[in-house]
């Protein structure tokens, strides 16, 4: 590949990794917070078990 | 010759000290993460709820402990300092890394197996498959390539500390010390709870942090001026990982695809996740969608490093042999992976410096207490309880996980002080990692999907593993490597030294030809493979 494609290619990489990280950091952030709620739930209620 | 852009021609205007404000927000978040080791504490009533958090992690708090923990200070500066020295071409490793989680998500390759097995530990799988003994070494070269591999991270956090605030190089062992203390502290009251706790904290902290320090480097520097200075600054090289020049080539990019797949798929912390999920629906939609953080991870430090080069080479430093700087106006010669650190210091406003110092130590804190956790809890389990059975009971198992977070940290500060790496951070973390994932992933890899696996060749396999050594400077040396000439294909940055990526991928090959000749030559007795199995599931 040339030089310009390398270039090309490394931006176009770069803002739709970052455009696919923002949407999911939105989604973990909300739905992590339930899942912390689950999860201490679970823990109060003795859920694990020691298999 | 490219000029600088006349906004950051002048160093000196740039420089902002880290102010009360930005300590104020570090000490909030500090206090607050000792607040949660307490709380966790009070939920921690079992092996299983220290260890795996009761196997209760739903699939978005997956991905958030498991990018909290993978996405550490260590790695921000260590990506950063690729990015620093190779340019656009050190991207390569995000991409890869990105695309072999992608595959893990969506094949299930081991981690489904693993969770299947509903063990708690990798060794412990060994015992399952093969015997006892198999586990007993495994877990012994696991802890060993793993805590040999947190060596540097003490001190590369706080090399982060001490470069961002401006404090005095001396310092740094005062830093250490103060960062391991509160990292186990939180780490021994509260175990995986705490964990996970701390990596949800740190993924939304940093995942913003990190975003928008991308955006805030291009919209300060533009991305055709950084193409432009590289480019001049660094040659065409700089762009093409596979170009002799670049300082990576085939090889190197071939040892990434190894490392893309077991940093997900066989490294212990990583793993720990997904045997601390709910089912394996859970843990396949977690690396689906963990692939965009495990691409992340890499790519946005890179970035960030070949941004800091270009603000420091618009600042008017100088660079030195091996990507050294000298700033603009000083003597001091500062090691490449202060490069980030210093832009960040130079870049951003008094508070912003503050809340993205925090988010770093939150990065910091987060890999510690996973490693920590990871390698006490493995030499507990998988090495004190099946050689004692007296010191298998869960309680003993806990009270000697404990006893090990404690004095692995110790040892990381010691490590910390004594080592003076003679290769980048992220090599060095290859080589290391290797001493136990390139026995590990044909161990498991075969455990799981081939059925005539025998246990001599599962232990060969794993000491074949422990060649990887070879890999470190040191080691070359001590064993008179150094010195011939081993040509431009085999030695790329020219020191005297092998490549540390061709043992790498030398010593997987060697495993697995072992793996194959002692199963084949050495085949399991199915009387005693039988009772291995019965005593394992007791």
């Amino acid at each position: 590949m040339s030089t310009e494609t390398w270039i090309t290619f490394w931006q176009v990489v770069l803002y739709g990794a970052i455009a696919a990280f923002a949407v999911l950091s939105v989604w973990v952030i909300i739905a992590g917070f339930g899942d912390i709620k689950r999860m201490f739930a679970d823990l109060g209620g003795g859920a694990g078990s020691d298999d | 010759m490219v000029p600088p852009l006349p906004a950051l021609a002048s160093f000196a205007e740039l420089t902002s000290s880290f102010s009360n404000v930005d300590t104020a927000i570090v000490v909030i978040y500090l206090l607050a993460s000792v607040a949660i080791g307490l709380l966790a504490n009070r939920f921690i009533t079992g092996l299983t709820g220290y260890l795996v958090a009761g196997r209760s992690l739903g699939t978005a708090l997956s991905i958030a402990t498991m990018t909290g923990s993978e996405l550490g200070l260590i790695t921000v500066m260590y990506q950063a300092q690729k990015g620093f020295t190779g340019g656009f071409a050190a991207l390569h490793i995000g991409l890869i890394a990105g695309a072999a989680t992608l595959f893990v998500g969506l094949s299930g390759f081991i981690v489904v197996g693993l969770r299947r097995a509903r063990v708690m530990t990798i060794p412990e799988y060994y015992e399952q498959r093969f015997d006892k003994h198999t586990r007993v070494l495994g877990g012994t070269f696991l802890a060993l390539g793993g805590i040999l591999n947190m060596g540097l991270f003490l001190r590369v956090g706080s090399q982060f500390v001490v470069g961002v605030t401006g404090l005095d190089g001396t310092m740094l062992t005062v830093v250490m010390v103060a960062l391991l203390a509160l990292v186990l502290f939180y780490t021994v009251m509260g175990g995986m709870v705490s964990v996970v706790l701390t990596d949800y904290v740190q993924f939304c902290v940093l995942s913003i942090g990190l975003i928008a320090m991308v955006v805030l480097a291009i919209s300060n520097l533009g991305f055709d001026h950084i193409v432009e200075v590289m480019r001049a600054e660094r040659g065409d090289a700089s762009f093409d990982p596979l170009h002799a020049g670049s300082g990576f080539g085939p090889g190197y990019v071939a040892w990434m695809g190894v490392l893309g797949l077991v940093s997900c798929a066989i490294w212990p912390t990583a793993v720990t996740r997904a045997l601390a999920s709910r089912d394996e629906g859970v843990v396949r939609k977690q690396f689906t969608f963990s692939s965009i953080s495990f691409m992340i991870r890499f790519l946005l430090p890179c970035f960030l490093g070949i941004a800091a080069f270009v603000f420091l080479f618009d600042a008017g430093a100088t660079f030195l042999e091996g990507g050294a700087f000298v700033l603009p106006g000083g003597t001091a010669e500062n090691e490449s992976i202060l490069g980030l650190p210093v832009f960040f210091r130079e870049l951003l406003p008094i508070g912003v410096l503050g809340l993205l110092t925090a988010a770093m130590l939150a990065a910091f804190m987060s890999t510690h207490d996973s490693y920590l956790l990871c390698w006490a809890s493995v030499i507990a389990r998988d090495i004190i309880a099946p050689l004692k059975p007296s010191q298998s009971s869960d309680d003993r198992q806990l009270w000697w996980t404990r006893v090990f977070i404690v004095l692995i940290g110790l040892y990381v500060l010691y490590w910390g002080i004594v080592y003076e790496p003679s290769q980048d951070v992220w090599d060095y973390l290859g080589v290391t990692g290797a001493i136990y994932f390139t026995g590990a992933i044909v161990v498991l890899g075969c455990g799981l999907y081939w059925k005539r696996a025998s246990r001599m060749g599962a232990r060969a396999a794993l000491w074949a593993g422990l060649s990887a050594i070879v890999g470190l400077g040191p080691v070359q040396e001590a064993l008179g490597m150094t010195g011939p000439n081993w040509g431009t294909f085999l030695d790329g940055d020219g020191n005297g030294n092998l490549d540390a990526h061709w043992i790498g991928l030398g010593t997987l090959a060697f495993a697995i030809i072992v793996m194959i000749a002692g199963s084949l030559l050495f085949p399991d007795d199915p009387d005693s493979t039988l009772s291995a199995e019965t005593e394992a599931t007791r």
